[in-house]
């Protein structure tokens, strides 16, 4: 039996803008009230990229933020589903959603440190504002310094953020696993009294395999062909048995000691 | 208006049920009634269950491809003890035909899953003698007319509790000289398609996108060639046929049933519409009234006789 935070019924959008926010990234705004009023941080929505029977399966994305009946996505343009959407400035979309577990609620006791890499930063920031969180740091790793209107974004939410850059252009030089383990040395970070939640793409995420694995959450993105629960398509292996669980209704987000990445 | 089919004895409300491995076990979605109203179906047919429980095979499990899918699962499953203490009750109730499909490596095994299917009383069992992901069984029995035969005779001396469908494949066989063998066997029926073996290169890296390399093709790009098949199977043999492959709409269904097919299965389009058998079947009626045919039965096979054909048993 499938979790009732999943909600698996079609629902029609109105793409409301499509902005570019440079480096092949873009903000998408929908207006959908079943989605927004449901969905929780860390829970995706499969978007059908456009009303074809090619691309044919949905493609997952993150929820950004969800305000009144809007819900909002940060995507980055990667191959030809994300490329359709990119191109997708007015009209219907067609949506199922939320799905996936939402992340866990916010410990009392424990600084929440959200490390995020390229789109990743999406469920985070959502993460932060929804439990207004506030004990916790945002740690993002980025190619080349992020637009300023993510960057606003961002800071509207903590200035307690820390941002990285693979070619210097702003903030710490370097990726975010080393700065992390800079940040860890200088007791900047308590790794004893820290609880990290980390969003990127699968290398990032198994180089932070020196984290406390009780207590680091990494978020899942292996293909998915149904995104609820049926297909047994985005297996991830589990490290206490010879099973796999699935990201799309066990995850995404799993904790490093459940799973083997 | 009348949708009724009789399956080999399985009396269906319409012809309309989800395919194997795209469902679960069926009872995963019950209770999410916002999207799926299951008690509309025809029937359920049930992920492919082994005597042992499976892990499947490692990600990536899943490779789109140009309007379909490759799928490597596995056959990953609960095992048939925990199907019939933890998914069969559930499904009993439900009141709808519940197709059991089941996968073995060894003869042997075919037969132990007859037996435990049929002490359960589960209404009909599919064999899945074409499953191109797992390394022994499956395609291997699909592949050849005599072990096909064989498993059939076999699987029909254990389950008496309802008809036993056989699924195949068209994979570098004759799938008319198999079919026609498990007729022979006592098959009461033939699921076909399973998947088509395919592949997909990832040229930046130069490895298989899936990495057993061999992977299951469905989808809408299978649904012509899943069509032919049922079309010149269904000349060859007596036993009703269940048409599988690449179904979105219900027009792609209706195809199937004009064909030939006394029922369908609906897989892959599941994953992008889990409303989708509901909408095929609200769609149907509405054809249906539109041309003004009383009973589906009227359509069956209307590509061969074009008049009202008597079922056949
Ligand atoms: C739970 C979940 C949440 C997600 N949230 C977001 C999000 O908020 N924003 C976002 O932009 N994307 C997100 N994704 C990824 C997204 O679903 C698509 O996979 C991605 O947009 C690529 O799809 P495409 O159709 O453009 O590329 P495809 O045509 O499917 O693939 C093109 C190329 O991109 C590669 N590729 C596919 N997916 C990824 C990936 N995730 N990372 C790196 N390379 C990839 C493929 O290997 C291929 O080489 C999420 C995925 C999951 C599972
Ligand atoms: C993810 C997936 C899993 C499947 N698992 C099984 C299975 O366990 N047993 C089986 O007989 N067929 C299995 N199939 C094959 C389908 O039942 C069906 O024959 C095939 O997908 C063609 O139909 P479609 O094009 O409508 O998907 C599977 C297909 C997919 C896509
Ligand atoms: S994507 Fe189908 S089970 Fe997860």
């Amino acid at each position: 039996m499938l979790s009732r935070e999943i909600y698996l019924k079609k629902i029609e959008g109105e793409i409301l803008n499509n902005i570019d926010l440079g480096d092949g990234m873009f903000q998408l705004l929908i207006s959908a009230e079943e989605i927004a009023k449901r969905v929780k941080p860390g829970q995706f929505v499969n978007i059908k990229v456009q009303n074809s029977l090619h691309p044919f399966i949905r493609r997952p994305y993150s929820v950004w933020n969800a305000e009144d009946d809007v819900i909002e996505f940060l995507i980055k343009v990667l191959g030809s589903g994300s490329r359709l959407l990119y191109e997708r400035k007015r009209g219907k979309i067609d949506l199922i959603g939320p799905l996936g577990k939402p992340f866990p609620d916010p410990p009392s006791d424990l600084e929440i440190i959200l490390i995020g890499g390229g789109t990743g930063i999406a469920p985070l920031m959502f993460y932060a504002k929804y439990y207004s969180l506030s004990s916790f740091k945002i740690i993002y790793g980025l190619k080349t310094a992020p637009n300023e209107y993510l960057y606003s974004r961002i800071q509207e939410i903590t200035d307690n953020v820390f941002i990285c850059t693979e070619d210097g252009s702003f903030g710490f030089k370097g990726l975010v696993t080393d700065f992390v383990k800079e940040l860890i040395e200088d007791r900047y970070i308590i790794l004893e009294k820290s609880m990290f939640i980390i969003c990127g793409p699968l290398p990032m995420l198994r180089a932070f395999k020196f984290l406390p694995p009780e207590r680091t959450y990494v978020s899942m993105e292996g293909t998915m062909a149904c995104g609820f629960g049926i297909c047994m398509g985005c297996a991830v292996k589990s490290k206490s048995s010879n099973n796999y669980l699935r990201t799309c209704t066990e995850g995404p987000l799993f904790k490093l000691s459940e799973i083997e990445i | 208006m009348n949708l009724e089919v009789n399956l080999a004895g399985l009396k269906l409300k319409n012809p309309f049920m989800p395919a194997s491995g795209t469902f679960a076990y069926g009872t995963e979605l019950i209770y999410h009634t916002e999207a799926i109203n299951i008690k509309e179906f025809g029937a359920i047919v049930t992920k492919g269950i082994s005597i042992k429980e499976r892990a499947g095979n490692p990600p990536e499990r899943i490779a789109e491809v140009p309007c379909g899918l490759l799928n490597s699962i596995g056959l990953e499953n609960v095992g048939i003890e925990r199907f019939i203490n933890e998914k069969w009750p559930l499904l009993k109730k439900l009141d709808i035909p519940v197709i059991v499909n089941v996968f073995g490596e060894k003869e042997e095994e075919f037969e132990f899953l007859a037996e435990e299917l049929d002490r359960a009383c589960v209404h009909a069992i599919e064999l899945n003698l074409s499953c191109p992901n797992v390394d022994k069984g499956g395609m291997e029995f699909g592949q050849n007319k005599k072990s096909a035969g064989r498993i059939v005779e076999i699987v029909k001396n254990k389950f008496k509790a309802g008809p036993v469908f056989v699924k195949l494949a068209p994979n570098f066989v004759n799938i008319i000289d198999i079919a026609k063998e498990c007729e022979k066997k006592g098959a009461d029926g033939l699921s076909l398609i399973n998947t088509i073996m395919g592949m997909a290169i990832d040229v930046e890296r130069r490895e298989f996108v899936i990495p057993r390399g061999v992977a299951g093709l469905s989808g809408p790009c299978i649904h012509p060639i899943a069509l032919y098949i049922v079309y010149r199977v269904y000349h060859e043999v007596k036993i009703p046929i269940i048409g599988i492959g690449g179904i979105y709409d219900y027009k792609s269904a209706l195809e199937f049933l004009m064909a030939g097919a006394r029922a369908c299965q609906i897989g892959s389009m599941l994953f992008v519409e889990p409303g989708i058998i509901n909408k095929i079947i609200k769609d149907t009626e509405e054809y249906m009234r539109r041309h003004k045919i009383n009973d589906i039965k009227e359509i069956i096979g209307c590509m061969q006789i074009r008049k009202i054909r008597e079922e056949k048993p």
